[in-house]
């Protein structure tokens, strides 16, 4: 049996390698000295769908809502092998809070086909604050895993997925159709690692129109759509100062003595 | 039918993908191995003159993990005349020094001029590889080449037997090969794409082997005002200051400064084989340069952004090898052609080779040959540029510099102790004080060796 996804890819600030003044005085990121990059949890997300896609055949569809900054997300996605690529554009998009993106994710889901499997990555950069995933779900209505660390098996219309919880993991059968929400702890060598970017495909479509779709395109109005949030203003966090204290020795002795300080910490 | 519907369709038998996705070979005019100076200028001749050309670079983005101080300009301004607009740049070069680093004392000399401070700045930048290679790449895509990064090329695909075995295609790691009709190899000083391109295509090596550079370097955050300060700057001017001395000690090679726009780059290159025998590690040996007073002071305070090490082939003229094979060409680093005389010149010579290679596989392509004799003109615009002129030049450095080792260490500190000698102010008579620091300055070199090495000394000029 065939199992079509949809995966929504998101492309956000890439934070690896901060330089200094990129905070500004007023707490805010100077994003003009921030490159961009595929958020790495979509795209985990997006390999899961493609191993479904791989094993039981199918079709995946890459979604994403918002302009494309530098990295194209959803060229990339296509570089990789999902079959369609949809885009939500709208000047509403640039202010939006999580609650219009869920909303504009939903509509755009719908628009394409409800799938057997919504997949979206868990932790989101870039003040997401993992909402969208979650929140799309809940607005398709559909039965959901958060924090899904690999999926075990899909057949006899469920999922059969592994989620990591506080302490240890959970198995969990979910029927279909069905949202995962995927915060994969990539080990090294793994099997889940996000396979990269095939050069034949890139050659190929590279230049591949991508439909996009504007807020009044999924029939939602973009006067009544505004925020539920409005953001007033944004404070840094406190930077602590941590005095690190180094213990020497690197026996079992040394090893105990930190335990036991960190706990009395 | 729209899209979305077309998509449902095959929701229901979801047969064949897209017809793009058709499973057949991907053949493209040429490909170039390695997204550098090299490969990107090659990429650019080739798809300026209409030819479809796929880079494929192993790094996450084009210059991710290149390294390299100065940039001179002369090739690029060719390849792309707006760079001075476009490219980020970030200080252009307006005074140079030479510094010879003592124990604690130091002496340098210092030259620039106002013409230096304007268009096009003698042709010297310092840049940024990571974000110079970025720019660079995206203006090489913009004239219709395709970089395919991420993507790490095993090998080479072959067709034929002995004079007539040519590349066909590349294997590239996880990946479907690809194929084209001509290849410009520019994996860098680590090349190990064109090493065994030589020996599959019994290409000849240079008449002596390839020896290696360590090449390491800091790149150190202060505040724009301070660093100005620190380096008596204007905004639009920048600083390049070579070092040799006792920090490389026992090393062939020397260290350098150069200031960016908000940062400063601190750095060394070294013969590899001497921190075996000098039993250091080019950490401790970059440890104690930055640590020399002379150097503190411009990096005091500062934050650590990025530290970084590379290869470089040093070898020169005479470790060369065939650059031409049927369907294949070497440019840049992988084919040595480092200046590693004072001027310590590869990028431009790397742009110059790639253009070179790109131009010869375009008029190639129009006469639809392209085996090892009509690839021949790359090697013949090369010889009659200042690459291969340079690099015969200073054909003579690697071997200068091993045979005089006191190049780096005893002469300048020799220098050093003479000018601080000299000028010591103390209750003695001046010419008391003068005698006795020339005596000194000529104390434990026979004269005869002092004579020979500054003639051998000139050919590194
Ligand atoms: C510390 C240091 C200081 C330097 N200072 C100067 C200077 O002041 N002035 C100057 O002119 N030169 C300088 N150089 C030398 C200069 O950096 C090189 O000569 C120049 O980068 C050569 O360009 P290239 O394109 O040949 O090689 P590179 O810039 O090395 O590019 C080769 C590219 O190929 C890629 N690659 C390699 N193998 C593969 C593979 N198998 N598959 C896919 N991609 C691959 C690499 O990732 C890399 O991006 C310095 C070098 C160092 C290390």
């Amino acid at each position: 049996m065939a199992y079509n996804s949809i995966v929504l890819v998101r492309e956000i600030w890439d934070t690896r390698d901060l330089l200094d003044g990129v905070v500004r005085s007023d707490g805010q990121a100077d994003t003009s000295r921030l490159t961009t990059r595929f958020d790495p949890e979509d795209l985990n997300a997006l390999e899961m769908a493609l191993q479904v896609k791989d094993e039981h055949g199918g079709t995946v569809t890459a979604l994403s809502v918002g302009a494309s900054r530098e990295v194209d997300v959803l060229r990339e996605s296509l570089y990789r092998g999902v079959d369609a690529v949809y885009r939500v554009v709208d000047p509403v998009l640039d202010t939006a809070d999580t609650s219009v993106k869920a909303t504009a994710a939903t509509k755009a889901v719908e628009k394409i086909g409800r799938p057997d499997l919504f997949i979206a990555g868990l932790n989101v950069g870039e003040g997401e604050n993992s909402h969208v995933g979650v929140h799309t779900a809940q607005l398709l209505g559909l039965p959901r895993a958060h924090y899904v660390d690999r999926l075990q098996s899909i057949g006899d219309g469920a999922a059969t997925c592994i989620r990591a919880i506080e302490g240890g993991y959970e198995t969990v059968a979910i029927s279909l159709p069905a949202a995962l929400i995927v915060g994969v702890a990539l080990l090294k060598e793994d099997p889940r690692a996000p396979r990269s970017a095939k050069a034949r495909l890139k050659l190929q479509m590279k230049k591949t129109p991508i439909e996009q779709w504007s807020i009044a395109d999924l029939g939602l109005d973009p006067a009544t759509i505004g925020n539920v949030t409005i953001c007033v203003g944004v404070e840094p966090v406190e930077q602590r100062a941590i005095d690190s204290r180094r213990i020497e020795g690197s026996d079992e002795a040394a090893l105990k003595q930190m335990i036991q300080e960190l706990k009395e910490w | 039918m729209r899209f979305a519907d077309k998509l449902r369709n095959y929701s229901i038998a979801p047969a064949k993908p897209l017809s793009l996705m058709d499973e057949e070979q991907v053949k493209l005019d040429a490909l170039v191995i390695g997204g550098g100076p090299a490969g990107l200028s090659a990429a650019c001749a080739m798809a300026g003159a209409g030819m479809e050309v796929g880079v494929l670079e192993r790094g996450e983005f084009c210059g991710a993990k290149n390294v390299s101080g100065l940039l001179y300009t002369t090739v690029l301004s060719e390849i792309l005349p707006d760079y001075l607009e476009s490219a980020p740049l970030e200080r252009p070069v307006t005074r140079r020094s030479l510094a010879f680093l003592d124990r604690e004392a130091y002496w340098s000399v210092s030259f620039g001029s106002e013409a230096w401070c304007e268009k096009p700045y003698n042709h010297t930048h310092v840049v940024y590889r990571a974000q110079f290679d970025r720019w660079f790449a995206g203006q090489t895509e913009e004239l219709g080449a395709t970089l395919l990064e991420g993507m790490v090329v095993e090998n080479l695909l072959y067709e034929g037997e002995g004079a007539t075995k040519r590349p066909v295609g590349v294997q590239i790691r996880d990946d479907e090969p690809l194929y084209a009709d001509v290849i410009v190899l520019a994996d860098g000083a680590n090349c190990m794409v064109t090493d065994r391109a030589i020996n599959e295509l019994n290409l000849s090596r240079g008449a002596q082997e390839q020896t290696w550079a360590v090449g390491v370097k800091q790149i150190i955050s202060l505040p724009r005002e301070k660093l100005e300060d620190r380096f008596n700057l204007e905004p639009n001017e920048g600083c390049a200051i070579d070092y040799i001395g006792v920090p490389f000690e026992g090393l062939v090679g020397g260290g350098f400064v150069y200031t960016g726009r908000e940062s400063v780059v601190v750095g060394f290159a070294a013969k590899a084989e001497t921190f075996k025998h000098n039993r250091v590690s080019p950490a401790q040996v970059m440890d104690a340069f930055i640590q020399h007073p002379a150097v503190r002071r411009y990096v005091q305070g500062g934050n650590l952004e990025e530290y970084s090490a590379h290869m470089i082939p040093e070898s020169g003229y005479r470790a060369i090898p065939e650059m031409v094979g049927n369907h294949v060409m070497i440019a840049g680093d992988a084919a040595g052609l480092v200046n590693m005389s004072m001027y310590h010149e590869g990028s431009n010579h790397a742009m110059a080779s790639g253009r070179a290679a790109g131009e010869t596989a375009a008029v190639a392509r129009e006469a639809g040959d392209f085996s090892k004799e009509a690839l021949q003109p790359y090697v013949q615009k090369l010889r009659a540029s200042f690459v291969m002129r340079d690099l015969s030049k200073y054909k003579d450095v690697p071997e200068v510099m091993d045979s005089v080792p006191e190049l780096f260490s005893l002469y300048p500190s020799k220098v050093c102790s003479l000018l601080i000698d000299f000028f010591e102010v103390s209750l003695r008579s001046k010419a008391e004080v003068q005698k006795q620091a020339i005596q000194k300055f000529l104390s434990g070199v026979p004269k005869l060796k002092g004579i020979r090495d500054i003639w051998k000394v000139r050919k590194l000029i």
